[in-house]
């Protein structure tokens, strides 16, 4: 009896914890009281749903993640003329929490406030700031860790139009960041029309216009000078049709060590565009088989959660869609150079069909050595809580739960629904496992820390380049433990409107068994380090996380 | 539209009638009955299109207004005018709140209307009143496929099968729900039965070359895809999984050519469906229809052009809009095949 007894008590226990969310909100205790805008509630116009962005890095290296979030604005403030509401920086504390940043890190109000991107674009060894708006872009330099300086006016950043993402890489290998900016639509309150008189529906009721019947524009690339300015060099992209774009990746997709760009349009195919030798892209998303759904329909591509899922060194990416969408989840196919949408097999494209995604990631939020992935879910009309839309606009969060082929889903914390915006992960409280720090639309900025199951430890990776930006983006981190492969690619890039820590993490296994971390270099070179039973070197101990510090040509 | 409007409604009330005398014991709850000879009402249908409704449900003792509802809600079904249904039947369900016949047909308007939740919500509450219709609700378990319900679906597939095992849209459905569950080879043998018995069907040739693609089984798909697109010819995404299999059997040139097939079929496309998902809520509205016509002809797709300014004859008509119905009588006039 008791022989059956044990066994049954532990399996029912496994399954009270697979239904605990793995992450709890603990906003109150850690960043109470932060709260962004976007517009009306009511969102009359386009330019109200898409929210702002955050960025978590640590600006003043001391070893703890500071926040940035992008805040928006209101119609009524564009047309008295006044600015829009400014960014804010706050500083990460002991235990997790945020502190809102002194004088010396303020930034004035200006446009409308969208996302932003984090990179040194002056290799001076600090993290500066890249605010993205509806208006001109910024550049804030951070001036050694003591404060942010605006360089914008000197910057040669475009002055007009809605960028959405922007992502830093060295597309020339030249040392230096460069940075692609993506772009969604022309937007004028003077000349588009409010909900209700511009004629559009959705499901029978009057919604806010657009993107739809709007004119997209083209993304932008520029090429970084290595003194925090910036020239166009646009038509190194290559020839592609303008599109609503949102959300964008870096990726080596090809694996020839050049850096890749994937980016997810509304109503629109995804773009691919791939880096070729002579330092120019050539888009070829269709080619790759990442522009379009699975039965080939363009979606409302939103976010993008980009990694290697089972060590092939190939990334993977899944693309957070519009409601009766299923998020679409591309897997490398067998033969080189092919991608397929396979959301369906995976188990991810029931759970996510009457859901808007946004914000995503690919993370092992228990450290069992298989990839998870958050998305963040909200609809952009508040008239999807009417009668018959079949979805709502406050919706749950999901985390798909990596389970060796495919996942499982569940909510990402305890099932309350949110209209939620852009996200990043970080681990914030030095534990070793992957918090996540959240936007709500017009609502707060919500900290979830990672309560999952754990049953591994964290091996968290940090580098250090000896040229260009300190924290070497685009270099490859391989994790080699026995006969299996775990890969990640360092960039700051979060998908959709947001910046993540450069810093990588993997899962590891008992004391007792020996790892070996490579690392390959953006531009070549190559670093190996071994640890286990009988590791040195640099690395530090916390608890359940290991730090290890890779130095280039160490 | 209408005849299979009538194969359904006849099929619903052999359904009935046949399994009558099994649900006609005294275990049955109180009312049930009288709920069952209402579905059995269907039946006397070619007397109600006759003007004879009053002889309907007599000895339910139905509400005239509620017969008079229903009648309303079958004309607009057959005029594609699915809100007019829902706005007869919602007070006639407020009357009769378990009336088999009116949750059909709304339960099947809301499937058209792509309101997922309303319409499993009505298929729930008929079989719980009529179970003995299951058979006649797959949308059912469409429905509960298009809201991510996968399970569900497939369980419901079972039901509907058991009862009505030559549904091959049920069968498709459930292969579909299958393919979703990561069952493979359970959704190819239904895919197998469905082409099996109707040669015809397009979307079931397309599901088995996106398996078949999945499975890496290249070949198959490409024979199995290049039968959908003879079947549907103007459907884009069949144009797009050929293109896809031909580029990874490394026939590139090909491939191209077909990504450029795909390309056009695929804009055509995006401009015709928020059109059609307008009309659905919107189905007399002469701009949407005339502008609907005039995309089918931009695409040389002269069938759907006529049948769309059929459509839009009747709404002119029914507004005595004289301009809209010389520019149909004038479109009209130029088509040969007329």
């Amino acid at each position: 009896m008791t022989a059956l007894f044990v066994p049954l008590t532990l399996l029912l226990l496994a399954q009270q914890a697979q239904q605990e969310p793995w992450f709890s909100d603990v906003t109150d205790e850690v960043l109470p009281g932060v709260h962004v805008t976007c517009g009306s509630v009511t969102k009359d116009w386009i330019l109200e749903v898409n929210g702002g962005g955050l960025a978590l890095v640590d600006l003043d290296r001391d070893g703890r993640l500071d926040l940035v979030v992008v805040d928006g604005s209101t119609r009524e403030r564009v047309l008295e003329g006044k600015k829009g509401l400014p960014p804010r920086v706050f500083l990460g504390q002991a235990g997790g929490s945020f502190e809102a940043a002194g004088e010396a890190w303020s930034m004035d109000g200006d446009g409308w406030g969208t996302g932003c991107a984090v990179g040194d674009v002056d290799g001076d060894g600090w993290s500066d700031l890249l605010v993205t708006q509806w208006g001109r872009v910024r550049l804030f330099h951070n001036s050694g860790g003591q404060g942010l300086e605006e360089w914008t006016g000197r910057a040669g950043l475009p002055v007009e139009g809605w960028h959405t993402s922007a992502a830093f890489l060295d597309f020339d290998s030249d040392g230096v960041l460069d940075l692609f900016l993506v772009r969604y639509l022309d937007f004028d309150f003077g000349e588009q029309k409010p909900r209700g008189e511009a004629g559009a529906t959705w499901r029978g009721q009057s919604v806010m216009a657009g993107p739809e019947g709007l004119e997209p524009r083209a993304d932008l690339l520029l090429r970084g000078l290595g003194d925090g300015r910036f020239e166009d060099c646009t038509g190194q992209l290559g020839p592609a049709p303008a599109a609503f774009g949102l959300g964008a990746v870096t990726l080596d997709v090809n694996r020839d060590g050049r850096m890749d760009l994937y980016v997810s349009n509304d109503s629109h195919p995804n773009h691919l565009w791939v880096a070729q030798e002579d330092g120019g892209f050539l888009e070829q998303a269709f080619a790759w088989g990442l522009g379009y759904g699975a039965n080939g329909r363009e979606q409302a591509g939103m976010g993008i959660a980009c990694s290697d899922l089972d060590g092939d060194r190939r990334p993977a990416l899944l693309v957070t869609n519009f409601s009766g969408e299923p998020n679409a989840l591309y897997l490398p196919a067998r033969r080189p150079g092919t991608y397929r949408e396979k959301s369906s097999r995976a188990g991810i494209a029931g759970p996510s069909l009457t859901s808007l995604g946004w914000g995503a990631g690919f993370l092992d939020a228990n450290l069992d050595g298989a990839l998870d992935a958050f998305v963040l879910n909200g609809h952009v009309y508040p008239e999807a809580d009417g009668a018959g839309s079949d979805t709502s606009y406050a919706q749950a969060d999901h985390l798909y739960v990596g389970q060796g082929v495919g996942f499982g889903v569940q909510p990402l914390t305890n099932g309350k629904s949110f209209v939620s915006r852009a996200g990043v992960m970080g681990d914030l409280d030095g534990d070793g496992d992957q918090d996540l720090v959240v936007l709500t639309l017009d609502g707060g900025v919500r900290v979830l820390r990672n309560a999952a199951p754990g049953v591994g430890k964290a091996l968290v990776v940090q580098l250090v380049a000896r040229r260009g930006d300190r924290d070497a983006p685009g270099a490859r981190v391989e994790l080699t433990i026995g006969k299996q492969r775990s890969t990640r690619l360092v960039s700051t890039c979060a998908g959709f409107q947001a910046a993540r820590p450069a810093e990588v993490h993997f899962a590891l296994p008992g004391p007792e068994e020996d790892w070996t971390l490579e690392v390959f270099w953006p531009g070549g070179g190559r670093s190996v380090v071994r640890g286990g039973k009988d590791s040195e070197g640099d690395a530090s101990q916390n608890g359940s996380r290991l730090l290890v510090r890779v130095e280039q040509g160490s | 539209m209408r005849c299979r409007f009538f194969a359904l409604l006849i099929a619903l009330s052999c359904t009935a009638s046949a399994s009558l005398p099994a649900r006609q014991t005294p275990a049955l709850e109180p009312g049930l009955q009288a709920r069952i000879a209402l579905a059995q009402s269907m039946e006397q249908l070619p007397q109600a299109r006759q003007g004879a409704w009053k002889d309907w449900d007599e000895e339910a003792g139905i509400d005239e207004r509620v017969q008079a509802q229903y009648l309303e809600a079958l004309k607009a079904w057959r005029q594609e005018d699915y809100p007019a249904v829902v706005l007869a039947l919602v007070p006639a369900l407020k009357t009769v709140p378990d009336y088999p016949a009116c949750l059909h047909l709304l339960g099947h308007a809301q499937f058209r209307l792509r309101r997922h939740e309303q319409c499993v919500l009505l298929l729930q509450r008929l079989l719980r009143v009529a179970p003995q219709l299951v058979g006649r609700t797959r949308h059912l378990g469409h429905s509960l496929g298009q809201l991510g319900r996968t399970a569900e679906a497939l369980a419901h597939y079972d039901l509907v099968l058991a009862a009505e095992p030559g549904d091959l849209q049920a069968r498709r459905g459930r292969a579909v729900a299958h393919w979703r569950a990561g069952h493979a080879e359970r959704a190819l043998a239904d895919l197998s039965k469905v082409v099996q018995l109707d040669p015809e069907q397009g979307q079931a040739w397309l599901l088995r070359a996106t398996i078949w693609y999945d499975m890496e089984e290249l070949e198959k798909a490409r024979v199995a895809v290049g039968r959908a697109r003879n079947l549907r010819p103007r459907d884009p995404e069949p144009a797009f999984l050929l293109a896809r299999i031909l580029l990874e059997l490394g026939e590139e040139e090909k491939a191209r050519t077909m990504e450029q097939i795909f390309k056009t079929l695929e804009l055509e496309r995006s401009v015709l469906r928020p059109l059609e998902g307008q009309l659905l809520i919107d189905p007399w509205n002469l701009d949407l229809l005339t502008r609907l016509v005039r995309a089918h002809q931009s695409s040389g797709d002269r069938p759907a052009a006529m049948r769309v300014l059929s459509r839009l004859g009747r709404a002119a008509q029914r507004v005595g809009d004289k301009q809209v119905l010389a520019w149909v009588a004038e479109q009209q006039e130029q088509n040969p095949f007329r």
